[in-house]
């Protein structure tokens, strides 16, 4: 289901680190990036609480610490 | 003594010059001319060194005569991607933005290659910022693919995958955020190694996205991508995601790799492809089976799922790359690339950490659902090189959807952070070449790269080498 709020945000989140964009831009972005979005909502995924993104390293090196 | 220096492989080339059957100033004047004749038709480098380049030929011949060799490049000429900092010199990244800016520092690939005796003839044509899959750079102007020059390279390590093609260096530095080593080596019909993440130091060199960015060689051959491999892989204190990676094995990556088990995918990497593509990832499993590999089919976890992470992820960390500039200096980005940064601001702090967070959890999936399988055998790409101008701004509705389709079995494996070689496996009926990818376990980048050189050694595909065009062509 699309967001409909998305380019209202796209525009206030540019407003707030102040990068200045065109008038179209907000729905040109939501349309061109809301499917991944919907795509990760949709999977409704569950990352454990201790989870952090150095995770990633450490299962990455479990293939060379035997 | 060989007829054409520039014809040699880098091994050959790096092997003639020290056993002085071939000097480096006659290597480096075949290569600067081989660029005066390819240059107008292909646009692979935006900078030529000719006099530095003679000169450090020249030191290198005497040094060799002197008994004194630097190391396994002596003498050898490269050229990189423009996004390699070399201090003291132009690093202009592609972009109006970089023009005249001078490097601070030198980047440490570029030092351990320099370190082991080469140096650069000239800098190397790119996607502006890396941010671009195609080879388009509305500011330089397309790079053209030496297999039919209405055709695009690939990118972002466009000028890479031209210049490795037409034989002008016998390898080149390329990097790797979402397919950006492979789809030139896909489409210029060579040989290109994205390594594992935190394998090779990024420092010094331009990023786009912290969490995937590669740094790897582009070559003729999978014994020359582990020649790069050799010197510059392993630990770097100036990038952090290295320490800890391990040295580069020789032994692994110089050895026929015996009773492998090879994984085919059963879904995603086999679907909608051309059928000339098909072909060759058929034709391919079947050479690799023959070299005694076991194959097996897998079931590999929603590709769909990691391609929206990595989208936000890759989105989001060049906005914030880019947004002092963005601010100050909008309107010297050229618009498709302007465009593509401000598509990071569609998401939010907590969506950015969340697609981030999932991205060990991700790579636990895959290697559960791999199971013991060494090497995943996918396709690049699911078409060959298309038109320059179906897939520029302003090529038609359909050209996002084109590059997009063109991408896909890539961006994944960045965010896996999985090493993958890319090898030459088979052509179109219109001779344009095509390449498989095989995707490695983590720091497995020495096994794949020996898999690519025991392929190489049965095959002939990364043999085939692209005509000069005609005066006009």
């Amino acid at each position: 289901m699309p967001q409909d709020d998305l380019p209202e945000r796209i525009r206030l989140t540019a407003e707030a680190v102040r990068i200045a964009l065109g008038d179209d831009a907000p729905t040109r972005i939501a349309r061109a990036m809301e499917p991944a979005l919907a795509r990760l909502r949709a999977e409704k995924l569950a990352i454990p609480l201790d989870v952090e993104p150095s995770t990633f390293t450490v299962i990455q090196r479990r293939e060379i610490a035997e | 003594m060989t007829a054409d220096p520039a014809l040699l492989s880098l091994t050959e080339l790096a092997a003639a010059i020290r056993e002085r059957r071939v000097s480096s100033v006659e290597a480096t004047t075949a290569c600067l001319a081989r660029i005066a004749a390819w240059q107008p038709h292909i646009n692979a480098f935006v900078r030529v060194e000719s006099d530095d380049a003679l000169n450090a030929a020249r030191a290198a011949d005497e040094a060799l005569a002197r008994g004194n060799i630097s190391g396994p490049l002596h003498g050898v000429p490269l050229a990189h991607k423009d996004m390699y900092y070399s201090r003291g010199k132009v690093a202009g990244c592609g972009s109006k933005l970089r023009e005249g800016w001078i490097a601070p520092s030198t980047s440490t690939a570029v030092a351990r290659l320099e370190a082991a005796g080469a140096f650069r003839v000239g800098a190397l044509h790119m996607a502006e910022f890396a941010y671009g899959p195609t080879g388009h750079n509305a500011y330089l102007g397309p790079a053209r693919n030496p297999w039919g020059l209405d055709r695009v390279t690939g990118g972002s390590s466009s000028g890479s995958g031209a210049a490795v093609a037409a034989r002008i260096v016998a390898a080149a530095l390329g990097s790797d955020t979402g397919g950006s080593i492979r789809l030139p080596a896909h489409f210029c019909g060579i040989t290109g190694l994205k390594p594992t993440y935190g394998r090779v130091s990024r420092a010094n060199a331009m990023p786009l996205s912290f969490t995937l960015d590669t740094v790897g060689p582009l070559a003729r051959t999978a014994a020359d991508c582990a020649l790069i491999m050799e010197i510059i892989a392993g630990p770097d204190a100036l990038d952090p995601t290295t320490i800890g990676a391990p040295s580069w094995n020789k032994a692994v990556a110089s050895q026929p790799p015996q009773g492998l088990t090879i994984g085919v995918p059963s879904s995603f990497y086999v679907d909608d492809l051309e059928p000339d593509v098909a072909a060759a990832l058929d034709a391919a499993l079947e050479t690799l089976a023959k070299l005694g590999h076991a194959v097996v089919k897998v079931d590999l976890p929603d590709q769909t799922l990691i391609s929206a992470a990595a989208m936000v992820v890759l989105a989001v960390e060049a906005a914030a790359c880019h947004a002092a500039t963005l601010r100050e200096r909008p309107q010297d980005y050229t618009a498709q690339v302007r465009a593509r940064l401000e598509n990071g601001l569609a998401y939010s702090g907590v969506e950015y950490l969340e697609a981030l967070r999932w991205r060990g959890p991700a790579l636990a999936a895959h290697l559960g659902a791999i199971g013991q399988a060494d090497v995943i055998l996918a396709p690049v790409s699911r078409a060959v090189a298309p038109g320059i101008a179906e897939t520029d701004v302003g090529g038609g509705p359909n050209a996002e959807a084109t590059i997009a389709g063109l991408t896909r079995f890539m961006r994944p494996l960045n965010y896996l952070g999985l090493p993958v070689m890319a090898v030459p496996a088979g052509q179109s009926a219109d001779g344009l070449p095509i390449g498989v990818q095989l995707i490695g376990r983590p720091f497995g980048d020495e096994l794949v790269t020996a898999l690519g050189a025991a392929f190489q050694a049965v095959t002939d595909h990364h043999r085939r080498a692209p005509s000069l065009p005609q005066a006009g062509g």
